[in-house]
């Protein structure tokens, strides 16, 4: 998981974005979160710079190239400037979280397969609390932290959207940042 | 035929002759400066000599060490491209006289043409239409200028003899601005060419660039191969051409092209020149002047005309007759070319330097692309910014025009800052596309830089994957720096840590 903040270099405000791995079976598998918006794209670079992704049935080719804090991106025939003026990046399977998470959304659109917590648990990070099925691949959804369930609000067997609400959480205390 | 023909250029240019040369069997020579070493133009060529030195003038202008290297390796003769060393007739008469032959027309004529009031005079003697002005002889007072400017009518340009990158040129509106407008344009050709002489031109506020590419063999032949329209300039400089111009008549086209016929047979033209007029509005042209070289925008005739002129050189340069006549060569269809220069359109078109991280060039049917790079390169301070020109043809300008914007809009050209964004933008302006162009077309249409295009999320996750992608692996990019030519890392010999 990566988290940053990337400030165009032609003026406009910051965008904080994230990119979270979904699967570790799907390395080229990734949500990407941009405020409220979560999308699914399957995506690979390779060590050049030199990538290309699926996002909502387009083929997109592009070029990168990082040097320091700046990130240039040629996508269809314009260059884009960033500055990464802030990251964090996180080993997570199955999260979408950067802080502690009082959520639980689908990182995709899919089937819920089993749900491992009811209403009051605790849990530990990392912790499997539920198990959904999206591109006939099983995905284990679970945050970096500990805390409490305070609600769930979906059901085994339901078809859910990319970014439905799952589960309420309460982090554990001093997890909260 | 030669055996052996030295390049004496770099770049796009070098690359583009040692094909041809290659083609022809013909084994092609480049000459290179220290930062070149490893440029794409040495890399096709078959052999390749060093020029000790970084600037153009240690290098590339040193006629001298390019003959002794031209003599010592049984080359037979010389190419000379465009820029540098092709318009000097110095270097072309010391080629000859050091028993090699110059791939050009004979000195007299690059001394003729070089000074514009000769050229002038020679082209109003063979009846080809020229801008009125007036050229005086020797010290000239005043009020002759006065008198004459007035006859002319304002607005009146001042332009050097010796002149050409609009030094010691001047537009004079009105009466009260011409004397000091001639002191200061004197002053500046003084400076610049060692020749303080002026003449008086008509201004002509809004025409098209219009020129003719003109051939001529050792045997008297003499044709032309259409026209090429070069209006889209900035900083005086071409950076769109485009044949057939749209601006044309057939029957001004035709009367154009005898004018650059006669042009060549008044100067006993050999090989390959271009004629330049303007072309106003209502169809008059008139005579600019006369290259005396192949131009950088070529290949949009070759594309049209369907020949390499570039072989034609080398075979009228070794003596052999035009392959062609006049009533063998038509225009086919429409071609559109694009300067790639690395700079930045958005701060005054400012050179932009660095290594070239990122280099895919669009290929498809119909396209060409000359380019001096490769992924890797080097632009450095020391040449000019040039980096390829892409060419498009097609049945008709409106579909060239289209290929040009599909193909523009698939070049990537990452570690410099280039104008492609901008010509995009030039090459889908509505005006553009009407055909509505003059010299002044950057004037009255201010382009975008860039395309605008937002932000999008493809480009957010993009640079998000490539900032991920930094985490996973060491840095490739200290071993870049490291590995560029002209990096302080590399000067910084006997510099260690332990």
């Amino acid at each position: 998981m990566i988290k940053l903040l990337l400030k165009p270099a032609g003026g406009g405000d910051p965008v904080e974005v994230q990119l979270a791995n979904v699967d570790r079976k799907s390395p080229h598998l990734f949500t990407f979160q941009r405020a409220d918006e979560i999308t699914q794209v399957v995506a690979e670079v390779d060590a050049n710079g030199a990538g290309s992704m699926r996002l909502a049935g387009r083929v997109i080719p592009f070029f990168s190239h990082r040097s320091g804090r700046n990130v240039d991106v040629w996508l269809d025939g314009a260059i884009h400037r960033f500055e990464i003026v802030d990251r964090t990046a996180r080993r997570a399977t199955g999260s979408v979280a950067g802080g502690a998470k009082t959520t639980l959304n689908a990182p995709m659109p899919g089937t819920i397969l089993k749900i491992n917590v009811e209403v009051g648990d605790t849990f530990s990070p990392s912790q499997a609390l539920v198990i959904m099925e999206s591109m006939k691949m099983e995905m284990t959804l679970s945050v970096p932290h500990g805390g409490t369930i305070a609600e769930i609000t979906c059901r085994a067997g339901q078809l859910v959207e990319m970014g439905a609400l799952l589960a309420r959480l309460e982090p554990a205390k001093g997890d909260e940042t | 035929m030669f055996r052996k023909v030295l390049i004496a250029n770099r770049g796009e240019i070098a690359v583009r002759v040692s094909q041809t040369l290659q083609e022809m069997g013909i084994t092609a020579v480049a000459v290179h400066s220290e930062p070149d070493r490893n440029a794409l133009h040495v890399r096709r060529a078959d052999e390749a000599y060093q020029l000790d030195g970084k600037t153009s003038a240690e290098t590339y202008l040193r006629g001298d060490k390019i003959i002794a290297i031209a003599k010592s390796h049984g080359v037979d003769a010389i190419h000379p491209g465009y820029g540098f060393l092709s318009e000097n007739e110095d270097f072309a008469q010391a080629c000859i006289d050091a028993g090699l032959v110059f791939i050009g027309p004979p000195p007299h004529i690059a001394a003729a043409m070089g000074d514009k009031i000769v050229a002038k005079k020679t082209m109003a003697a063979a009846g080809v239409p020229i801008v009125p002005g007036w050229a005086g002889e020797g010290r000239v007072e005043i009020d002759t200028i006065r008198k004459e400017a007035a006859r002319i009518g304002y607005p009146v340009l001042i332009k050097a003899a010796a002149g050409g990158g609009g030094k010691g040129m001047r537009v004079v509106n009105q009466e009260s601005e011409l004397a000091a407008a001639l002191e200061s344009a004197q002053r500046e050709a003084g400076n610049a060419f060692g020749d303080a002489r002026v003449f008086l031109e008509k201004y002509i506020t809004e025409a098209r660039h219009v020129e003719i590419q003109i051939f001529g063999d050792h045997h008297g032949n003499a044709v032309h191969l259409f026209e090429r329209e070069c209006s889209i300039q900035r900083r005086h400089q071409k950076i769109i051409e485009e044949s057939p111009c749209v601006g044309l008549t057939p029957a001004v086209r035709a009367k154009m092209g005898e004018a650059g016929v006669r042009a060549a047979k008044a100067m006993g033209y050999a090989n390959a020149g271009t004629v330049e007029f303007m072309l106003t509005d209502s169809g008059e042209f008139y005579f600019l002047e006369v290259n005396t070289r192949l131009q950088v925008e070529h290949p949009v005739t070759e594309m049209v005309v369907g020949r390499d002129l570039v072989r034609v050189q080398v075979q009228v340069a070794a003596g052999e007759k035009l392959p062609f006549e006049q009533d063998q060569l038509t225009q086919t269809g429409h071609a559109l070319e694009c300067r790639i220069y690395a700079e930045d359109a958005s701060r005054g078109f400012l050179p932009s330097i660095g290594r070239i991280v990122h280099y895919v060039q669009p290929s498809g049917p119909g396209l060409r692309v000359d380019s001096g790079v490769i992924a890797g390169s080097e632009v450095s301070v020391y040449y000019d910014p040039m980096l390829a020109k892409l060419i498009a043809w097609a049945r008709t300008r409106d579909e060239a025009i289209d290929k040009m914007a599909w193909a523009l809009r698939r070049y990537v050209v990452m570690g410099v800052t280039t104008n492609i964004e901008f010509l995009r933008n030039v090459v889908l302006h509505p005006e553009f596309r009407a055909g509505r162009t003059t010299t002044r077309f950057l004037d009255h249409h201010p382009i975008q830089a860039d395309t605008g295009s937002p932000d999008s999320n493809a480009a957010l996750i993009a640079a998000a994957l490539s900032a991920r992608a930094g985490t996973q692996r060491l840095s490739g990019s200290t071993a870049a720096v490291a590995a560029s030519t002209d990096s302080p890392w590399t000067t910084a010999a006997g510099w260690r840590a332990y």
